[in-house]
């Protein structure tokens, strides 16, 4: 069974997919072309929090089941388990070494074959990841469900029937996206504000079932995906530019503002 | 032997964390400036149902050990929040202990889940203004007369009075000339603190604004014999049962304050530029910072030593008291460099360290000072004469 075509008067089936990445907030330290891992610290992306409180919220009006889906090491259990304490149902977790080193075309490859295990409404994700911000996980599997796509989501208006409207930030301001379930959407950051777990949260999560998996159990050839499957290979790394310290400007208002407006069209050519 | 957090505790902190650093310095200035009860803060806790975080799961709970208290507290002081913070929670995490513990079954179904939901504040009406730490001296009376008790004292130090609707009363059941020893005629009560009854006059104190701390003129107060905890006469022992749990607490606290302070201080210190350099090059600068930060790691191991005894039921009279007293002097030592740290800023009310060294110093005090706490461990564990 690919997919639930129609959920209308039951229940909305809900896959959030989610990354487990190096928190970016902290210092990001690069040697010998790639991210030192040592010592870091791993966060839940922060556009999967978003997607995963656009399910719950989901949940709460239509009823129905959420799952939260992760690729990664064993570390990425913990991001799973706060999905599980924030509400979500049900972790899915595919732990393979030969995950290592995939592209977006890998996860997504990946993914397609784990979603379609069980029936489905809706798959949301953030519009990107926290630490490649490459954004194209989601439409790749969207293209290999052959379901449509809606990104960059900032708002979910209406579910109806096997209709969904979604807003989305587009170059031209906001459009309203009308479309067929299932369907998969990327969340923005101001699609809501995620919500915290709770203490009771957390201690439930124990309880929820989580389900880990490998390459093998979903059938998926290891020379398709990871590093040995990927068509982009990351061939150096470079530090982001350290930001240069800011500028005070003291004196009477009158004469800053021409001292600054001087600097922005002459020296930052903002305007153009 | 495992330094590492379960999976669960390592949840606990990172979501305590967040939700503590939706109240940023400025909130906590705020509320230390204007005197007023953090109430958001404290109902944020109790949605996020941190307040029960200890209570058994049966009364509304989450039945987690004090290990897990800790963790909180210390990102509840962490967070800029300082003692206040500790202190608006504190009571409704663990200061309903001797209920949890001693009470009937009636009271706990009665007061527990409204405790761990938030929905009653508790004050802790034990020290009084003659008697200190002498606690079995203290010198208000609670007589029985039919179906109840009338008290009549004085009460100092008491946190929360202002906004609080229950107090933990401790109070002389049988004169000390008529029992064997000083401990024994002492009773505890959970009763409504009455206004009429309870003149509650707050202190001008010098940190921790936001929590109020008061002086209690009790006149009569008429105590149903049913808010009596446990025997009568027994509530000297019952209070003791808390006391290395409150110690522990306390002492996660003061380590917040610490790693706080020093967070600030390392920060300003790399930013700060003079003579053509960040003071934080220097080391002068640089040496106190990190020797604080070496005993703030010393006094967290001690403190989740003491927690984890606690919780495995092992006696850990000494490693609560030892954690207490680390905990505290390196919390306000911490505090005390990063101010030094910051010189002229750090004196100023806008770069909120001077806040956390006011309220640093509130643990070097209180609950116990840490002169009897060495007391304690002179006697106790070196088995040197009593001094006291």
């Amino acid at each position: 069974m690919r997919h639930r075509a129609d959920f209308s008067g039951g229940e909305l089936n809900v896959i959030v997919l989610i990354k487990h990445v190096i928190d970016v907030e902290l210092n990001v330290r690069v040697r010998d072309g790639s991210v030192v891992q040592d010592g870091m610290t791993y966060v839940l992306s922060k556009w999967d929090e978003n997607a995963i409180e656009a399910a719950l919220v989901l949940k709460d009006a239509h009823d129905g089941e959420v799952t939260a889906v992760t690729i990664g090491p064993e570390r990425s259990g913990e991001s799973l388990r706060k999905a599980l304490a924030m509400g979500v149902d049900k972790g899915v977790h595919i732990n393979d070494p030969a995950t290592e080193g995939s592209d977006s075309m890998g996860y997504a490859r990946i993914l397609a074959k784990t979603v379609t295990r069980q029936p489905y409404d809706l798959i949301l994700a953030g519009r990107q990841s926290q630490d490649t911000d490459q954004g194209g996980t989601g439409p790749m599997l969207a293209e290999l469900l052959n379901i449509p796509l809606v990104g960059n989501v900032v708002e979910i208006a209406a579910v109806d029937g096997t209709k969904l409207t979604a807003h989305r930030n587009g170059d031209a301001g906001k459009e309203v996206v009308e479309v067929t379930l299932p369907a998969l959407l990327t969340a923005n950051d101001s699609l809501n504000e995620p919500r915290l777990a709770s203490l009771r949260g957390i201690m439930a999560a124990k309880n929820k079932p989580m389900e880990i998996l490998t390459l093998a159990d979903l059938e998926i050839d290891p020379a398709t995906v990871g590093a040995a499957g990927a068509g982009t290979e990351v061939v150096e790394m470079q530090p982001p530019r350290a930001r240069a310290a800011g500028q005070k400007f003291e004196g009477a208002p009158e004469e800053i503002t021409k001292e600054v407006m001087g600097l922005l069209v002459n020296e930052a050519k903002i305007f153009g | 032997m495992d330094f590492q957090l379960t999976d669960e505790q390592e949840a606990i902190r990172s979501e305590v964390r967040r939700l503590c650093s939706r109240f940023d310095d400025d909130y906590w200035r705020e509320k230390d400036k204007s005197h007023s009860f953090p109430e958001e803060f404290y109902q944020a806790f109790a949605e996020g149902g941190w307040l029960g975080i200890a209570m058994p799961e049966e009364y509304g709970g989450a039945g987690c050990g004090i290990t897990e208290a800790a963790l909180i507290m210390q990102e509840a002081t962490a967070s800029g929040g300082c003692a206040a913070a500790a202190s608006t929670v504190h009571m409704n995490i663990f200061g309903a202990n001797p209920l949890v513990v001693h009470g009937s079954a009636e009271q706990k179904a009665a007061y527990l889940p409204k405790i761990a939901s938030g929905k009653i504040k508790v004050a802790f009406g034990v020290t009084e203004p003659e008697t200190g730490l002498d606690t079995t001296h203290l010198k208000t009376k609670a007589v029985r007369k039919g179906d109840h008790f009338v008290v009549d004292g004085r009460k100092v130090w008491i946190s929360t009075a202002q906004v609080a609707s229950k107090i933990l009363l401790l109070a002389r059941t049988t004169p000390l000339e008529q029992v064997s020893r000083s401990t024994e005629g002492l009773s505890l009560f959970f009763t409504d603190l009455d206004r009429k009854r309870i003149d509650v006059r707050e202190i001008d104190k010098c940190g921790r604004g936001a929590v109020d701390s008061n002086e209690l003129f009790i006149d009569g107060l008429e105590v149903p014999v049913e808010d009596l905890i446990g025997e009568e006469g027994k509530g000297f022992r019952y209070l003791l049962d808390g006391l290395n749990p409150e110690r522990i607490l306390v002492a996660a606290e003061s380590i917040g304050i610490g790693r706080v302070a020093l967070d600030r201080a390392a920060r300003y210190a790399k930013e700060r530029v003079v003579f053509g350099r960040p003071i934080g090059q220097n080391q002068s600068v640089q040496h106190p910072l990190a020797d604080s930060w070496v005993r703030l790691q010393a006094a967290e191991l001690l403190v989740l030593k003491a927690a984890w005894m606690y919780d495995n039921g092992h006696p850990c009279g000494a490693e609560a008291n030892a954690a207490k007293y680390l905990a505290a002097e390196t919390g306000f030592q911490a505090a005390d460099r990063a101010m030094q740290t910051l010189g002229g800023f750090g004196y100023s009310r806008e770069y909120h360290v001077e806040r956390y060294w006011r309220e640093a110093k509130l643990f070097r005090i209180a609950p116990i000072s840490p002169e009897l706490i060495l007391c304690y461990i002179a006697e106790r564990v070196l088995g040197l004469p009593r001094s006291y």
